[in-house]
C-alpha cells in the first residue's frame, strides 16, 4: 500500500488553480522569488498577497509578496500563465537613511562628545559614535521592519558610515558584510541578522537526496587591515617661498623678481615688507605683496620622528594638514589640537629681550601662551604645502643703523633662529607616491600554500606617531582585529551539503542554512535546503551573483541619481 | 614680555629715502615730496632739516637703506624712536630737531607721548599728529598789515627745554596780519592756517 502522503498546495490571493509552484527564499535583500503557472483566471489577480503552502499541518507562509510578472504561456495542458511574485523585501527597495556615524578625527579616534545634551550647537558630528547593533536598528528601522532580531551581530567594531540618502537595505547589507553577517528573512516574518556559517544542521525528514562535498576556501596565506595613512606629528623648520611669474612656488631668493642684490640675510633684507616698492616689475610687485614673507614652506630634505628615511622632497607630505595628533578638550568635545608655529620672528622692530625670549624648541606638551608661539592664524594651503599668513612674518636677527632698534629684514627661519611648524603629516614613498600606512597581518592557519596577502583597506582606523613613537597602536591593532576575525571566518572550511526532501518542509534560512527551495508540482511538494551554499534555485541567482548584482545596481542608481534618470521602479536584475 | 606692535593697525605707505643715509627704523622723516610710481604714490624724504613747516613721518620697522624703498606712517598712535637721554613720559610733547631722526623732548611737538614701549631700543609710542603751532623769534622786525598785504620775515622756532627757551635752529617764513610791527627780539606764537604761519600773539 502506497504511503498516504499529504497533498501540497499553493494559495495566493483568489488564484483559482494554481498547477505548479517553485518558491525560494534566500539570504540577503534581494526579495526571493516566487514562480507560479496557473491557468487563464476569470477574476483579477491582487497585486500584493500573502502566498501560503500547505502540507499537512506543515504550513509555510510568506506575507506581503508581490505580483512582478506575467506572462502567457503554451505548454501540452494549454494555455497558461507563469506568474512571478516576489517575497516582501520587494519593499526594501525604498526608503532612505541618512547620517555620519562613527566619524573620525585625522588621527583615526572617533569623534565624541561624552556631554551628549552639550554638544556644540551646528556641530553636526559631535556623538556619532555606534555600535554595529545600533547602526544595524537604524537601518532596519528606515526599512519599515519591526520586531527584528540583532541579537547575534558582533558588535565591537565602529564601522564607518556615511549615508546620505542611501537605501537602508544596502546600508545594512554593507555593514554584514563588513562584519560577516547575513540578513535573513525568516518563516515566521522576522528579520534577523546571523553570522555567516553559524546554525542548524540539515533537518531530518524524507530524504530523497543528498549531497555532500567539500570546498575549501581559496585561502590566501595571510589577512592584512591596512590602515588609513599613518600621522606624525612633529616639528619642522619652515622657510620662505613666493609665487614667481610663472606660477610656481620658490625660495624666495630664487624668485625671478628678486632683489639682485644680496645682503647678509638674502635679497630681501632691504626690502619694504608692505609695498615692495624695492621690485620694480608692477606685476612682479603684486606677487611680491601677495607672497613674499608670508608664504613658508617645509624645508627639504627634512626627517621625520618615527618614520624611517628621509623626506627629500616636500611632495612626499602633501597633502599638508593642519591638525596635530595631540587632542584637546573644548566645550565637553575632544578635539584635534590646531597645528601652530613658533620660534623667532620680528616682534616689529623690537630686539633685546623680548625676542630673547622666543624658543627654538618646544616641549610636546607646551603651554600655548608661549611666547615663542606665533599667535597669528594662518592657513594651509594642502595642496602646494604652503603655509599662508594674512602679514608679512619676518626675523630681523640684528640692531639696525645707527644702533636703531630694527634690522635688516630676514626670512624667518634664517641665522640658526628656527621658524618651526607643529603638525601632523602623513608620508608618500618617495618613488611611488603611495601613502605608508600602518598594516595589521594575521598568518592563516592550515594553509600550506603560499599566496599573496588579501589586503582589505581600512582608512578610518589611523596609527598616530607622537615624537616618534606609536600613540595609538593598541587600540589600531584592537579594531583590525575585529575586522580580521570576521574575515577569517570566511575561509572557515565549510561542508555545503544539500538536500531535497520528498514532503514541504518548515525549514527556517539561518547563518548556515543560506537558501530553502519549496516545489510543487503534479509529482507532488518537495523542498531542498541548502548549508553554507547558496548556489541559486531555478528561481533565484547564486548569492554571490545577486551580490554582485545589488553592488551594480547601487552603482547605477548612484549614476542616475547624479544624471538625473527617472527610474521605473522595476528592477529585474535578480531574475534568472 | 611678548608684546606685538599694533603696526597692522596703522596705515603705511611707501617712500623712497633721498636723505643719503640709512633710515634708522621708527625713525622721524620730513617729507620732501612725492612721486607717482606704477600705481602707488611714494612720498620722498630726507633727515629733518632746519626748514620747518613740512610734512613729517614715521619709518616702519627696519631701517632703509640710501636710495631704497621703505614704509612710513602718520597714524596716529604709532611706535616712535626717541633720543636717548630722555625718559619720555605719559604727556610729554615729543618733535623733530633738525639733523637727526630721534625725536626731541620739548621741540614743536608731533607726538603726545602714552608710554615707552622698549626703553632699550628707545622706542616710545604716542599720537602722531602734525605742527601747527610753535613759538617763534623774528630774525629782524615783521612789518604790519599794509593795506592787503601783509609783513613777513624769515622766524626761528623756539622751544621749551625744562622751563626755558631755546632755540631750536628751525627756521620758517613768518606772517603779520596785524596793524603792529611784530618785534625781532619778541617771542611770538604762530599758527599755520592756510599753509602759511601766522602770528596770532606776541609776547609783552
Amino acid at each position: 500500500m502506497a504511503p498516504n502522503y499529504p497533498q501540497a498546495l499553493a494559495f495566493f490571493d483568489k488564484v483559482e488553480r494554481i498547477e505548479s509552484l517553485t518558491a525560494t527564499l534566500a539570504h540577503g535583500i534581494t526579495p526571493s522569488q516566487i514562480q507560479l503557472r496557473i491557468t487563464p483566471q476569470r477574476r483579477t489577480i491582487a497585486v500584493n498577497a500573502n502566498l501560503k503552502i500547505t502540507y499537512g499541518n506543515n504550513k509555510i507562509l510568506l506575507q506581503d509578496c508581490q505580483c512582478d510578472v506575467a506572462n502567457l504561456q503554451y505548454d501540452q495542458s494549454g494555455q497558461v500563465f507563469a506568474l512571478t511574485i516576489l517575497d516582501r523585501r520587494w519593499k526594501w527597495r525604498h526608503g532612505q537613511i541618512s547620517g555620519q556615524y562613527n566619524l573620525r578625527w585625522e588621527d583615526g579616534k572617533i569623534i565624541k562628545d561624552k556631554e551628549k545634551n552639550k554638544a556644540a550647537a551646528g556641530n553636526a558630528v559631535a556623538d556619532c559614535e555606534r555600535t554595529p547593533k545600533q547602526l544595524a536598528k537604524l537601518c532596519l528601522e528606515a526599512m519599515g521592519e519591526k520586531n527584528y532580531d540583532i541579537d547575534d551581530m558582533p558588535n565591537d567594531a565602529r564601522p564607518l558610515c556615511q549615508w546620505d540618502v542611501a537605501n537602508p537595505a544596502h546600508a545594512l547589507q554593507e555593514l554584514c558584510d563588513q562584519l560577516g553577517c547575513r540578513i535573513v528573512l525568516q518563516l515566521n516574518n522576522r528579520v534577523a541578522i546571523r553570522r555567516a556559517g553559524v546554525g542548524r544542521q540539515l533537518p531530518g525528514g524524507a530524504i530523497e537526496t543528498l549531497s555532500s562535498s567539500i570546498d575549501p576556501p581559496d585561502k590566501p596565506s595571510s589577512i592584512v587591515i591596512v590602515c588609513g595613512p599613518t600621522r606624525y606629528q612633529d616639528d619642522f623648520e619652515l622657510e620662505a617661498v613666493g609665487l614667481d611669474t610663472d606660477g610656481s612656488i620658490k625660495a624666495i631668493d630664487d624668485l625671478s623678481y628678486a632683489p639682485t642684490t644680496s645682503g647678509t640675510y638674502g635679497k630681501w633684507s632691504a626690502a619694504d615688507a608692505k609695498t615692495f616698492h624695492c621690485v620694480s616689475d608692477v606685476t612682479a610687485r603684486k606677487l611680491a605683496l601677495k607672497s613674499v614673507f608670508r608664504w613658508y614652506r617645509i624645508k627639504t630634505p627634512t626627517r621625520v620622528k618615527g618614520f624611517d628615511d628621509p623626506i627629500e622632497r616636500i611632495r612626499q607630505l602633501f597633502p599638508l594638514g593642519d591638525e596635530l595628533v595631540q587632542q584637546a578638550k573644548i566645550m565637553g568635545t575632544e578635539h584635534n589640537r590646531k597645528a601652530f608655529v613658533y620660534g623667532f620672528w620680528s616682534r616689529k622692530g623690537i630686539k633685546g629681550t623680548t625676542s630673547g625670549t622666543q624658543k627654538g624648541t618646544l616641549a610636546i606638551d607646551v603651554d600655548m601662551s608661549d611666547p615663542s608661539i606665533v599667535p597669528l592664524d594662518f592657513s594651509v594651503d594642502s595642496r602646494d604645502g604652503v603655509i599662508k599668513f594674512d602679514r608679512p612674518m619676518y626675523d630681523q636677527p640684528t640692531a639696525g643703523t645707527p644702533s636703531a632698534p630694527g634690522g635688516k629684514l630676514a626670512p624667518c627661519g634664517t641665522k640658526n633662529r628656527p621658524f618651526k611648524l607643529r603638525v601632523a603629516v602623513t608620508v608618500r614613498e618617495p618613488e611611488t607616491g603611495a601613502f605608508n600606512r600602518y598594516e595589521r597581518k594575521r598568518k592563516m592557519s592550515g594553509t600550506n600554500t603560499v599566496t599573496q596577502p588579501r589586503y582589505v583597506r581600512h582608512d578610518e582606523i589611523v596609527l598616530n606617531y607622537l615624537d616618534g613613537k606609536e600613540n595609538n597602536k593598541k587600540d589600531v591593532d584592537k579594531e583590525c582585529d575585529y575586522y580580521l576575525d570576521a574575515l577569517e571566518k570566511e575561509y572557515d572550511i565549510t561542508q555545503p551539503e544539500s538536500a531535497t526532501y520528498a514532503e514541504i518542509i518548515e525549514c527556517n534560512p539561518d547563518g548556515a542554512i543560506q537558501s530553502v527551495t519549496w516545489t510543487i508540482n503534479q509529482q507532488g511538494g518537495s523542498t531542498s535546503v541548502s548549508r553554507n551554499d547558496d548556489d541559486g534555485s531555478p528561481v533565484t541567482l547564486p548569492y554571490k551573483i545577486r551580490r554582485a548584482n545589488e553592488k551594480n545596481k547601487k552603482a547605477a542608481a548612484a549614476v542616475g541619481n547624479a544624471f538625473g534618470l527617472a527610474s521605473n521602479g522595476k528592477d529585474r536584475g535578480y531574475q534568472v | 614680555m611678548s608684546f606685538d606692535l599694533p603696526l597692522d593697525r596703522m596705515d603705511w605707505q611707501a617712500f623712497r629715502n633721498d636723505s643719503g643715509e640709512v633710515v634708522p627704523a621708527f625713525g622721524i622723516m620730513e617729507v620732501t615730496g612725492a612721486i607717482i610710481r606704477d600705481d602707488d604714490v611714494v612720498l620722498t624724504i630726507t633727515k629733518p632739516s632746519t626748514t620747518f613747516g613740512r610734512p613729517y613721518a614715521v619709518n616702519g620697522d627696519s631701517e632703509v637703506a640710501i636710495g631704497g624703498y621703505g614704509n612710513c606712517t602718520n597714524s596716529s598712535p604709532c611706535p616712535q624712536y626717541y633720543t636717548s637721554g630722555t625718559t619720555p613720559a605719559f604727556g610729554n610733547g615729543y618733535g623733530p630737531k633738525p639733523g637727526i631722526w630721534t625725536l626731541e623732548k620739548g621741540y614743536p611737538a608731533t607726538t603726545i607721548v602714552d608710554v615707552i614701549v622698549d626703553s632699550t631700543n628707545k622706542i616710545l609710542y604716542g599720537s602722531f599728529q602734525p605742527i601747527t603751532t610753535v613759538i617763534g623769534k623774528a630774525g629782524s622786525d615783521i612789518a604790519a598789515l599794509s593795506s592787503e598785504t601783509p609783513g613777513y620775515g624769515t622766524v626761528t622756532a623756539w622751544y621749551n627745554n625744562a622751563g626755558t627757551f631755546a632755540e631750536t635752529t628751525f627756521t620758517f617764513t613768518g606772517y603779520n596780519f596785524s596793524t603792529s610791527v611784530i618785534t625781532a627780539s619778541k617771542y611770538t606764537v604762530y599758527n599755520l592756517v592756510n599753509g602759511i604761519w601766522v602770528a596770532v600773539f606776541e609776547g609783552c
